[in-house]
């Protein structure tokens, strides 16, 4: 991920000049993203390395540690991923047959509610993250309490997007 | 008194890190998916972008909930 987002902010960069007034602020956008991107790939990879000293464990792509296993043992879900991974999939799916839903909705109720259905998506998961550590257990509507965050917070990706589409069409 | 990330205890550090992990999670997996969709610096870049971006998100997820204070110890 490191090499593609460097590579692509390089060309990037090149073509810059040639883009019209409204694609270059998205570029500088796209910009200041990647930069962070990269910044993030870095302190994952410096912690995964030290993690292997720590656990002694192989880098999996998906470090969840317990949950149901998914293609074989080095790809094990937890309900959470399972819920998240499930709803990008469906946002996905339906963002595919008309990408404009999303703007329409923003148009709809308006920028403030908007953002703050967006902020309340996005902290579902800390909120959740930090319930679950003072009521720990694994029984089943846990389980399905975690798979429904993971799917609620899937469309915070998309509520930025819808934002993201609204300004730069 | 105001604390520092040098001078957090283990739990909090991660506490902290698994929260901005996942908020840049949303933010940069966000722009991925616009960048494939309005496809504004022609469709190879474009994509190039969306796929750096989303996997990035994606690693960001998956390490929000690896980020714990046997970590930080």
């Amino acid at each position: 991920m490191l090499f593609i987002v460097g590579a692509s902010l390089i060309a990037l960069v090149i073509v810059l000049p040639t883009l019209s007034s409204n694609a270059q602020i998205l570029a500088l956008l796209v910009i200041l993203t990647s930069i962070l991107a990269i910044f993030v790939n870095i302190y994952i990879l410096y912690k995964d390395i030290s993690k292997k000293h720590i656990v002694h464990k192989k880098f999996r792509l998906l470090p969840c540690h317990r949950g149901i296993s998914f293609l074989g043992k080095e790809f094990i879900l937890c309900f959470r991923c399972l819920g998240f991974y499930i709803g990008t999939l469906f946002w996905g799916i339906l963002t595919n047959m008309d990408y404009r839903m999303w703007v329409d909705f923003l148009e709809l109720v308006g920028m403030v509610p908007y953002i703050a259905l967006l902020i309340a998506v996005i902290l579902t998961v800390p909120i959740h993250g930090a319930w679950l550590r003072s009521h720990p257990s694994e029984n089943r509507k846990q389980n399905i309490l975690r798979s429904i965050v993971g799917f609620v917070f899937s469309t915070s990706l998309w509520l930025i997007c819808g934002i993201i589409i609204y300004f730069a069409r | 008194m105001k604390k520092s990330g040098k001078n957090m205890d283990p739990t909090t550090k991660s506490i902290v890190v698994g929260i901005l992990l996942v908020l840049v999670s949303a933010f940069i997996g966000g722009i991925g998916i616009a960048v494939a969709i309005l496809n504004p610096f022609g469709k190879v870049l474009s994509l190039t972008f969306a796929v750096g971006l989303i996997g990035t998100a994606i690693i960001c997820w998956g390490w929000a909930c690896f980020a714990r204070k046997e970590l930080y110890e």
